[in-house]
């Protein structure tokens, strides 16, 4: 009878197991998945209204992987669908599109600047139009909406951002400052190191028809650490001249660095041919060939995809670009993408409110890539401890800029690039190349 | 969503076909009814008008703006005169992209042709003579901007301290196991020799093509009578071959010459014009849609125009010589 009952109780247990595991399967899509879903439902007045929504972006890959899994909740309750469509040369397409009278009703762009040039000739839909713009404000920080709006008016939300300035390392072999209290300090450790034979620094600048654009990261760190919001702004907004002492410090402290072949592992050329993705791998192999790499939060899944052997923070870990003045302490940047309207649509203006709403948002930081803006996403959204750890270092900062070159008009973002490459290719050249910036921005603002 | 497009296609090429065909059927009728002398005055240029009007709203159109916008300012509102060709022959940069242009004249020309005639003439005598034919004709069927992406990978650069992954590298070190790697395509002047000869590895198959065509047509006996009469064969190379061969040679050569003019893609693809590789048609590109200067871009857009044209009508005369000739 004992033996019985005992066969009986882990007959029950079995079966319960086998239950929940069916429960399991039958909701193995996460609460915010649904609440996602039932966002979308709510925006569109309840009921499905089907059609198709049109999106240009750059994302390809496994980013745009994730990124679609943050839409699709909402195609299902909407009945809607998305099509995005890629591309790397997202400035031209746009720009030919818009000017073909043939839009894509939703654009996804890094090239914020770009955007707000097409909100401001009326290409756009101001965001007042389609949603509660209150509702936005009490969500998002005013600062970063500020450097997004356009004579007053937001024509685009942030999608995703990403933290910059981050100094990514391997605990098993860095053994500097950690984090280094001054910029001071951390130099004074790269000189040691350098004096040892190993360069501490890696640097990757190439990237394609966009090369140069981590050193346009590395050049804006030094310069918003030295400088106050001010010129900051005014740096951005096309007021300061590139031949001003300001930006001209800036480049050369990040020359200091990418042009000496001691503080830079393989020196200028390696620092100029070695492409974004492979710029850090250095820090990883074994034995290093150097310590230290410069990238934005992205980096850990780059890094990931590269060594996918590395565990987050035993292996691979970062700390904030360090204080330069005393004056201008806890500064952080960010940059990412911003989403706007061309076309006003009903099925344009449901994508836009619900990639806006907190529930898109959350799913946005479940995949573990990117930072939401929004502030109402808690902490233990991040599912990643790196994407965490910068949330948590953004939402400490006392400053908070929007990377400036991701702002500036095209031309001057193109002219600026490519004078990072010509001045780490040949220092002597400094001053050329920044009048030759300079006289970019002078014909710009000028027309 | 492919059936839908497949669909639409096979509708629209009805219509234009039935709206031709209907154009015509139109014109004869009337043409019909009015007296014979006129009819033959007329049908031609009815029977060319769609033909023209296309040309006029694809082609006259565009050239006669082109040339409006060049002596405007930045977003067309106001005229500036010559100031946008000043621009092109004063601007540092584009006095590069020109000299660069230059240099893939003087190199992209005369390395397509001669290896393509090189080619031509050796596999004109072997018994492989199609496989091989086929093997050199087969970049020409990558796309540009492919083949560009293939040879970033091949100029691959890793500092020395880093096992080298690309294709150049590897060779050069294995070869020279104590020299330094090289940076391709960032060490200038050497960058944009090797941006040529990616479009050369690209083009040679096709002048080879054309030129074993050419080959073909010179009569087999000439060689013959030449041979019989104790000539040798450098001989008939020089004195029979090539001059047979000229209008092709011609041919040939002015297509190669327009194509070192529009280099864009390779160049784009593998620097975008960075470490002093610019070219006149990648500056272009950067003034229509990064600086968006229209005036700019479109002085430089006639500045090709007007090189090529000489070009062009030197291409289509020796094309109508070896139309005759043959």
């Amino acid at each position: 009878m004992q033996r019985s009952s005992k066969g009986f109780l882990v007959g029950i247990v079995c079966l319960l197991l086998v239950l929940g595991a069916g429960l399991i399967q039958a909701q193995d899509e996460s609460p915010s998945v649904s609440a996602a879903r039932a966002r979308a439902l709510e925006i569109v007045g309840g009921q499905p209204i089907g059609g198709t929504v049109s999106m240009l972006g750059v994302l390809g890959g496994a980013e745009l992987e994730s990124f679609l899994s943050i839409i699709r909740p909402f195609e299902e309750a909407t009945g809607i669908t998305v099509e995005y469509e890629s591309t790397r040369d997202i400035a031209a397409v746009l720009q030919t599109r818009v000017e073909g009278g043939n839009p894509p009703d939703i654009v996804s762009n890094p090239g914020v600047g770009q955007m707000m040039s097409l909100a401001e000739a009326g290409e756009m839909i101001p965001l007042s139009q389609v949603m509660d713009i209150e509702d936005l404000q009490s969500n998002y920080d005013a600062v970063l909406l500020d450097s997004i709006s356009v004579n007053g008016e937001l024509y685009t939300i942030f999608t995703a951002v990403n933290l910059g300035g981050l100094v990514w390392y391997n605990p098993n072999q860095y053994d500097g400052p950690n984090p280094p209290a001054s910029w001071d300090e951390l130099a004074d450790w790269a000189t040691e190191t350098a004096a040892n034979g190993t360069a501490p620094w890696c640097i990757g600048m190439e990237s394609g028809a966009a090369s140069g654009w981590p050193g346009g990261y590395w050049i804006t760190e030094f310069f918003m650490r030295e400088n106050d919001a001010d010129t900051y702004n005014a740096w951005w907004q096309g007021e300061l001249p590139w031949t001003s002492p300001e930006v001209r410090r800036a480049f050369e402290q990040f020359g200091e660095i990418a042009t000496d072949p001691a503080l830079v592992m393989g020196g200028s050329t390696a620092a100029l041919a070695t492409s974004f993705v492979n710029g850090g791998d250095g820090v990883f192999t074994d034995p290093p060939t150097c310590y230290l790499h410069q990238q934005a939060s992205f980096y850990g899944g780059i890094a990931n995809g590269n060594f996918p052997d590395l565990t987050p923070i035993e292996d691979i870990n970062f700390f904030l670009f360090p204080d330069l003045s005393a004056d201008y302490p806890n500064v952080a940047e960010v940059s990412g993408e911003v989403m706007g309207m061309f076309n006003d649509t009903p099925q344009a203006r449901a994508f836009i409110e619900y990639f806006a709403s907190t529930e898109a948002q959350t799913l946005l930081v479940e995949t573990g890539s990117y930072l939401s803006p929004n502030r109402n996403i808690a902490l233990d959204a991040y599912p990643s401890p790196f994407t965490q750890r910068a949330a948590e270092v953004l939402s400490s900062a006392d400053t908070v800029y929007y990377t400036g070159f991701g702002l500036m008009p095209q031309a001057i973002v193109d002219a600026f690039l490519g004078g990072i490459l010509r001045y780490v290719q040949d220092p002597s050249q400094l001053d050329t190349i920044l009048s030759d910036i300079e006289a970019v921005r002078q014909q710009t603002y000028a027309s | 969503m492919i059936m839908e497009r497949l669909v639409q296609i096979i509708i629209t090429v009805v219509i234009m076909v039935g709206l031709a065909v209907g154009y015509l059927a139109l014109v004869e009728r009337i043409l019909k009814r009015s007296p014979n002398r006129r009819q033959q005055a007329l049908r031609p240029w009815l029977w060319l008008a769609p033909a023209l009007v296309f040309l006029a709203v694809f082609l006259v159109y565009p050239i006669v703006n082109t040339l409006l916008i060049s002596l405007m300012n930045a977003n067309s509102t106001g005229f500036t005169g010559l100031g946008n060709y000043v621009f092109v022959f004063t601007n540092p940069g584009m006095q590069a992209a020109i000299g660069n242009n230059l240099l893939w004249l003087i190199v992209f020309v005369p390395v397509t042709v001669v290896l393509g005639l090189l080619m031509a003439v050796l596999t004109d005598r072997v018994r492989y003579e199609r496989v091989a034919r086929a093997i050199m004709f087969l970049p020409m069927a990558i796309s540009f901007v492919a083949a560009g992406v293939i040879w970033k990978f091949m100029f691959d650069y890793r500092p020395a301290a880093i096992e080298q992954t690309g294709t150049l590298n590897a060779l050069w070190l294995g070869i020279n196991p104590s020299a330094e790697p090289q940076a391709w395509l960032i060490q200038s002047p050497g960058n944009n020799i090797a941006l040529i000869l990616v479009a050369a590895w690209m083009f040679v198959g096709f002048c080879m093509v054309i030129l074993a065509a050419g080959l073909k047509s010179i009569p087999g006996e000439l060689l013959e009578a030449a041979r019989v009469d104790g000539a040798s064969e450098r001989r008939i190379f020089f004195r029979i071959t090539i001059p047979l061969l000229s209008p092709t040679l011609a041919v040939v050569t002015t297509t190669m010459v327009i194509a070192a003019l529009k280099a864009f893609d390779i160049v784009y693809v593998l620097t975008n014009g960075n470490y002093g590789t610019d070219v006149i048609a990648t500056r272009m590109y950067k003034e229509l849609f990064s600086a968006r200067h229209f005036g700019h871009a479109s002085a430089i857009a006639v500045l090709l125009l007007i090189v090529t044209i000489p070009i062009m009508l030197l291409n289509i005369r020796s094309f109508r010589q070896q139309e005759t000739n043959s």
